[in-house]
């Protein structure tokens, strides 16, 4: 089956042999001698030739296969070697991902321990404390807020009580 | 016959040989230009496109008190900004960040929108976010939002030791306090690091090329807890007397160290000035604000006295019935009195009679002895815009000079130097310089302590002992018993400068009033002074009950063991001559005795012996004078006499007993 360039320009335009071969018949049967081939040398023909091997035996060869055998093992060494020689610098690159993690991470529990630091300092100022100590009534009361009561039958002390102000 | 062929054909071979080994040349030489000869601009160009080299900041050196509180901390947050032209519509992207950053949607948008049409590349969406909100935006994981490290300075004491602690502008550069003082020490010095990144811009490998040198944290002589006491009840004295400004300084007489700085009006460091009237809050009153003392300086004349002239304590002074003629000037006491000894002039502050004193003591020494006491320079202190003060070099000073500056006039002073001055007296006659910095530390390193020069010697020891006794009486009978501390004695002297108001050119009835004072006497501890500016009332009755509550609680803190019984002598049993005390530098009727203090007697007994003076002598020695004398004695107490019942020199009634008080 020959095959002429202009068809196979065709064939990549979507045009298939036979209607490339039927245009080209057209034009030569219209005598149109002077019309320019739309490809320079478009008469070289190419052929695919079908070859039949099933007949064809195939003569045992010990210096292919040891040749064969020696190409996979010094293609599996070289790749081994290759490996082992990257294997280090991945691991490099490995460890320094993980490195910047734990370094991001540290950073991120110092930046969590200043801010309750921070927290600490508050809680623990003078005014603060002053604060949950009037509201926790720990501190001693004004007098106005002491009520105090008459005391018991039989016994000498008076109680008293805190009043809560506010 | 193939000679020709062949030689055109080995010179057409020839020829494509020399091309190709010329090509070959040109290459092998390029190569050597790129490999060998730009060598490092090649490498560094390629080392450009993954890596970086990124400033590592350093970390601000925090600011504690004397007990290791926190007082200003630097905390690592981040700040978020945005790419508006990566960014979506200005609505989506507002209606995302202004919820969790806490701003205003329709302002965001609104701003977004005009960087988008400005067609900016950066946008500043909000500084020193807090943690929980960096982790919310960092959960989105939308590529337009960035983050930048940054460092929050954080005040957690709030308005507590801010005019001494100071704050930051957004550059985090110190602009008050220490932290503008010290600013150089706390800063630290930045490194250097070279970031590794891959194509998604994440980090693989950091290398620190540069250390970062962190700041140095700074430990302040501040104790939380007196400065806290301190700045509560200057500002309850500078409110309930409607005065305009006020300082405190508690001081360790011994060494110099400041225990509390306080200032009012305060100030919050946390949130950045908003108006001129926040700017002025920030004015340190106690170090940068220099007033006219008024009767406090009297100390300064006294001890002068004491050491240049032959007067002592009990030497009488002519007080010219409350009125002198100073070289056409006249100057009138507001108590008029004939004539008192040195201890009562200083006890009831007569003006008259401090001019006398310092008349005998002669202009040239008593301004020796007032450049001696430290006015008139700074303290050192490492506090921004601290002044020195002002006095007028004695060759500069008028005829009446000499009497304006024996009661605390033509000169001016600050609050801290008040109180180096006496914690002159209080140590023994030590200028000491005050110290602010107890020491520095860089984290890691060796703490520094801070080395204060060695004290001057300005008074004579016995000197300084006679004002501390001329100074408590101020507290047991003069014009300062609103000071008097339960459980402790203590020494002081009221002072009220009347403040000269420029506007009518005159004098007007608003006053500094002060009062300096330390205590316990026998080995002080503290040194307490205090000046409300603008009060309308005097010293003994604005000043002296912040002294007592501070001082009484700064006592407490320390842990000073007290000298006195924790009640006073109940009152109808121990009266006190009141009767002939000025109540106040100027006389003040708004000033009544503390509680537990006696009221005056309503009538004096005329005829009968006089009391001597027991103050500071033993029981041993008391007994036996008041055996020789003839009178009784009732004694309360262990030690020296700290106190006695009727005043020295009165006359006891018939029937009646000296009652003395003793305390070690």
């Amino acid at each position: 089956m020959a095959t002429q360039l202009d068809a196979l320009a065709n064939n990549w335009r979507g045009q298939s042999y036979e209607q490339a071969s039927r245009q080209r018949d057209a034009l030569a049967r219209a005598g149109d001698q002077f019309r320019l081939p739309p490809l320079p040398n478009q008469e070289i023909y190419f052929f695919r030739k079908r070859i039949d091997n099933s007949r064809v035996v195939r003569r045992a060869d010990p210096a292919v296969n040891a040749r064969c055998r020696r190409l996979i093992v010094t293609v599996t060494a070289f790749t081994l070697m290759v490996a082992g020689l990257s294997a280090p610098r991945l691991y490099t690159i490995l460890a320094g991902y993980e490195i910047e993690s734990l370094k991001a991470q540290q950073e991120k529990l110092l930046a969590e321990r200043a801010s309750l630091d921070l927290d600490e300092a508050r809680l623990l100022s003078m005014g603060n404390l002053e604060e949950v100590a009037r509201t926790g009534q720990y501190l001693d009361p004004d007098p106005q807020q002491v009520v105090f009561l008459p005391p018991a039958q039989g016994h000498g002390t008076a109680l008293a009580y805190n009043v809560n102000s506010k | 016959m193939f000679g020709r062929p062949n030689g055109g054909m080995n010179r057409r071979a020839q020829a494509v040989v020399v091309l190709l080994a010329a090509w070959a040349a040109l290459i092998f030489g390029r190569l050597i230009q790129l490999q060998i000869f730009n060598h490092q601009l090649y490498r560094d160009l390629a080392e450009n496109q993954t890596s970086s080299t990124d400033e590592i900041p350093a970390e601000r050196g925090a600011i504690y008190d004397r007990a290791g509180q926190v007082l200003a901390l630097s905390v690592p947050v981040e700040s978020v900004s945005i790419n508006p032209r990566l960014a979506p519509e200005p609505s989506i992207a507002a209606g995302i960040l202004a919820p969790i950053l806490e701003l205003d949607q329709q302002e965001l948008e609104k701003k977004l929108a005009e960087a988008a049409a400005r067609r900016r590349g950066f946008f500043w969406v909000k500084r020193k976010i807090s943690f929980e909100q960096s982790e919310r935006l960092r959960g989105l994981k939308l590529g337009w939002i960035e983050f930048h490290r940054d460092t929050l300075r954080a005040y957690p004491k709030g308005t507590l030791a801010a005019h001494v602690v100071g704050s930051v502008n957004f550059e985090g550069r110190g602009n008050a306090g220490i932290e503008q003082g010290l600013d150089g020490e706390l800063r630290g010095t930045p490194g250097e690091a070279r970031i590794l990144r891959d194509v998604v811009r994440r980090t693989v490998e950091s290398k620190i090329m540069k250390p970062p040198l962190p700041g140095k944290n700074i430990t302040l002589t501040i104790d939380e807890r007196i400065q806290y006491v301190a700045e509560k009840e200057l500002a309850r004295a500078v409110v309930e007397s409607r005065s305009l400004t006020g300082s405190v300084v508690v001081m360790n007489p011994k060494n110099g160290e400041i225990l509390a700085l306080a200032s009012y009006p305060q100030f919050d460091p946390n949130q950045p000035p908003a108006s001129a009237e926040d700017l002025e809050k920030r004015a340190n009153h106690a170090v940068s604000v220099p007033f006219e003392p008024g009767s406090v300086f009297k100390v300064v004349t006294v001890a002068a006295a004491l050491e240049t002239t032959r007067l002592t304590p009990e030497t009488v002074i002519n007080c010219g019935s409350g009125r002198i003629n100073l070289f056409g000037r006249i100057i009138r006491d507001h108590h008029p009195y004939s004539f008192l000894p040195v201890a009562d002039v200083l006890a009831k502050s007569s003006n008259i009679g401090a001019i006398n004193i310092a008349l005998t003591v002669g202009e040239r020494k008593l301004y020796d002895y007032v450049r001696r006491f430290g006015f008139g320079e700074p303290t050192g202190l490492p506090l921004p815009g601290e002044s020195a003060g002002k006095v007028r070099n004695v060759e500069n000073w008028g005829r009446t000079s000499i009497g304006s500056v024996a009661m605390g006039h033509e000169l001016s002073a600050t609050t801290v130097q008040l109180a180096r001055a006496v914690s002159a007296i209080a140590n023994g006659g030590l200028l000491v310089r005050p110290k602010l910095i107890l020491r520095k530390q860089r984290p890691g390193g060796r703490p520094e302590q801070e080395t204060a020069p060695s004290p001057v010697q300005i008074l004579h020891p016995e000197t300084a002992i006679t004002m501390r006794r001329l100074m408590e009486g101020v507290v047991l009978h003069g014009t300062g018993t609103q000071a008097r501390l339960r459980g402790y004695t203590a020494g002081g002297k009221t002072g009220s400068a009347q403040i000269f108001d420029q506007t009518c050119r005159c004098y007007r009835h608003i006053y500094n009033s002060s009062f300096a004072g330390f205590a316990p006497v026998p080995n002080p501890a503290v040194v307490v002074v205090v000046t409300i500016n603008g009060a309308s009332v005097f010293g003994g009755a604005v000043a002296a009950p912040v002294f007592r509550e501070v001082a009484q609680a700064a006592l407490r803190f320390l842990d000073i063991p007290r000298d006195l019984p924790d009640q006073p002598p109940p009152r109808e049993d121990s009266p006190v001559e009141y009767a002939d005390l000025a109540i106040a530098d100027l006389g003040s009727p708004a000033e009544q005795p503390p509680p537990g203090i006696p009221e005056p007697q309503a009538t004096a007994a005329l005829w009968g012996p006089r009391v001597p003076d027991f103050r500071g002598k033993t029981m041993r020695s008391v007994l036996a004078e008041s055996a020789r004398l003839g009178l009784p004695v009732e004694v309360a107490g262990s030690g020296v006499v700290r106190a006695q019942s009727p005043a020295p020199g009165s006359v006891l009634p018939e029937g009646a007993r000296v009652k003395l008080l003793l305390a070690r």
